[in-house]
């Protein structure tokens, strides 16, 4: 492990593992933490650690699943030190939400895969919203001035695109969908 | 639709956003808990977010320089480490980048150059019209049409020079789009964050155009400055005539030399002549306070550097005064005034100081009390303790010398997107997501009721006429609570 003082020596193909890492990660801690602030507080923990646990990490491994070990412990550790009444879920809740989601993380690279395809699908107008949603990280708001909505006329819309792209991800997944 | 469903729908998309309340958080908590296929939806609802940002989400290409050049991230440096790590969370991976790159080479570039880089500062990004980045810019480099530039780290900035001499300079953390520019249109648009133009009509008399996402200007010949917040936006002209247009309604304002405009929640202002030159500087100290300056806050998660201080670069204001600061149990010594509350220290909470030169009351008695929110006949309320939860405000009065014994004060919270009239903002509560801000009026005794206050953030430059006056411990980027009174 490198010393707590020393600033991290990280070579080139961890960063890129590491930052490779970073939106799966995100989504990882969302889903348990709910709130966007304690979800990057305990994002920034996970990536200290893993950058000072560097030289543990064994090339050829999958750093994927290190990675989500350290950001689970990190979680865990992190609702432990808040207090109740800051965490959203409940311990109930939260172990089930673990669970369920411990059964869907090997399909994560087919998931991508199929939703790549389903974004395929989609008309210019929804892949416009979502290229300024996502490439230009515009909020609702802007992205409805831009457009001459309202901003919950854009948020409708952003949520069925979702919900659309989230039925043809399950139906592919389910083989209903070539 | 199952009723579950029907609440996702508004949950889930404001989930994504960042923008649950308090009550719609207990909400999901009692869907997901009572309900297996809630749960399943919601966990394919977050996985659809975190993939689209993987598939669609631009590669942030300057991470991956940062972290090996530069090969370090100490753990002992300071806030900005925050920023670093945002991007960390940007970025996507090695592969798409190159894979991005060689498309980028190989792709249709539009070279149709309508501005450059006259100076810059910090990390600058520059997306073309086609999607793909402006690599390593720099001062002499050319920016064409449909050009999007963003500042992307703390204290960065561009400048941009026009073929017709004008000039835009975008201070940091903010982004904007230059539409069109030529000699028959120049069309720009402020995605977010401030810039300062100084536009010209040297070769062109063409009036420009300037996009923001509440209002939009029409300028020929002026000196201005845009700043624009979610909530807020202000516009001020220091040369020259603008007309201001509301994007809601198409209501126009036209703004001379030397006035400003304040956009917020829909509402506009008159156009108000600038009435303050003030200017504030604020700096951070472990604890001694450097000749000249003032504490007048603390940030409880600093553990090296607490102290807030601020003085003043304009009027009448003594460069040569000294200050001391120390913390407090509770009892005030002789001389000591209290300003400030650690809310991490139990055991000495709160802040003292006391002026070493000059004039300064040094036979002066204070006493300090805690409150529920009713403030008792001669207390005056001056600080907010975050973590406590029965009786979170902190009042002090003087018990030596001159001091209102029938003062009255009445305090509120507001969630800073308008100061009643009549209130002053005075303290801040970190932990309250909803109605962070803390007001207070006094209701005996000489008290302007008509007062306006306005107040804003800021990462710690503080623009002309503002004056610090609290600290956001939970804010990594704009911890420093900024008010000005413009009635």
């Amino acid at each position: 492990m490198q010393d707590k003082n020393q600033p991290f020596q990280l070579d080139e193909e961890f960063v890129a593992m590491l930052t490779e890492a970073q939106q799966r990660l995100y989504g990882f801690i969302l889903k348990r933490l709910v709130d966007h602030n304690q979800s990057n507080e305990v994002l920034q923990l996970t990536n200290i650690v893993l950058c000072r646990k560097a030289n543990d990490f064994k090339k050829g491994t999958n750093f994927m699943a290190w990675a989500l070990t350290v950001a689970n412990f990190q979680i865990l550790s992190f609702r432990k030190k808040q207090s109740r009444d800051r965490l959203i879920f409940s311990d109930k809740t939260f172990d089930q939400i673990v669970e369920e989601d411990g059964k869907r993380s090997d399909d994560t690279p087919s998931r991508l895969f199929h939703l790549k395809e389903c974004l395929k699908k989609i008309n210019k107008e929804d892949l416009k919203l979502l290229k300024m949603r996502y490439e230009q990280r515009l909020p609702f708001k802007e992205i409805a001035a831009a457009s001459h909505k309202t901003s919950n006329a854009i948020r409708i819309q952003a949520h069925r695109i979702r919900n659309r792209l989230m039925n043809c991800v399950e139906k592919r997944m389910r083989g209903e969908l070539a | 639709m199952i009723d579950w469903k029907k609440d996702l729908e508004i949950l889930m998309p404001k989930l994504t956003e960042g923008k649950l309340s308090k009550d719609e958080e207990k909400q999901l908590e009692k869907i997901l808990g009572s309900n297996p296929e809630a749960r399943n939806y919601y966990l394919s609802y977050i996985d659809v977010d975190t993939a689209l940002e993987e598939q669609i989400g631009i590669p942030n290409f300057d991470i991956m320089n940062l972290s090996i050049q530069e090969a370090s991230v100490s753990i002992a440096e300071n806030k900005s480490n925050s920023a670093f790590l945002e991007y960390w969370k940007l970025g996507v991976s090695v592969a798409a980048a190159i894979v991005l790159l060689l498309y980028t080479f190989n792709g249709n570039l539009n070279t149709a150059t309508v501005t450059t880089i006259k100076s810059l500062l910090g990390s600058v990004k520059i997306i073309q019209q086609n999607g793909n980045e402006l690599m390593n810019p720099k001062v002499g480099t050319s920016i064409s049409i449909g050009s999007t530039i963003e500042t992307v780290s703390m204290g960065s900035f561009v400048e941009l020079e026009f073929p017709d001499q004008s000039i835009f300079t975008l201070s940091d953390l903010s982004q904007c789009v230059i539409l069109r520019y030529d000699s028959n249109y120049r069309e720009l648009r402020l995605l977010k964050g401030k810039f300062t133009s100084d536009i010209k009509t040297k070769t062109s008399k063409t009036p420009l155009k300037v996009y923001t996402p509440s209002f939009s200007l029409n300028v020929l010949e002026a000196k201005f400055d845009i700043d624009t917040m979610e909530e807020f936006s202000h516009f001020r002209a220091e040369k020259g005539k603008v007309q201001l247009t509301r994007l809601s309604d198409s209501q126009s304002k036209e703004v001379s030399e030397n006035q400003e405009v304040f956009f917020s929640d829909g509402q506009v202002s008159s156009p108000l002549n600038l009435r303050t030159t003030e200017k504030w500087e604020v700096k951070t100290s472990s604890g001694k306070i450097p000749l000249g300056w003032v504490p007048f806050s603390y940030d409880s998660n600093d553990k090296s550097d607490p102290f807030l201080l601020r003085r003043r670069n304009s009027g009448n204001w003594d460069s040569n005064q000294r200050w001391e600061v120390k913390a407090s149990s509770g009892t005030i010594p002789e001389g000591w005034e209290p300003f400030g509350y650690d809310s991490n220290d139990k055991s000495d909470p709160f802040l003292m100081r006391r002026r070493t030169s000059g004039t300064w009351d040094d036979k002066q008695k204070w006493e300090i009390k805690t409150s529920s929110g009713k403030i008792p006949e001669s207390w005056e309320p001056f600080g907010y303790d975050s973590n406590d939860k029965s009786d979170p405000f902190l009042m002090r009065r003087r018990t030596s010398g001159n001091w209102d014994d029938k003062q009255k004060w009445e305090i509120k919270t507001s969630s800073g997107r308008g100061i009643t009239a009549g209130w002053e903002p005075f303290a801040y509560d970190s932990n309250d997501e909803q109605d962070p801000f803390l007001l207070r009026r006094r209701t005996a005794g000489n008290w302007d009721k008509k007062q306006k206050w306005q107040i804003k953030t800021s990462p710690g430059k503080i623009p002309l006429g503002w004056e610090p006056f609290g600290y956001d411990s939970n804010d990594k980027f704009d911890p420093f609570l900024l008010r000005r009174r413009i009635k």
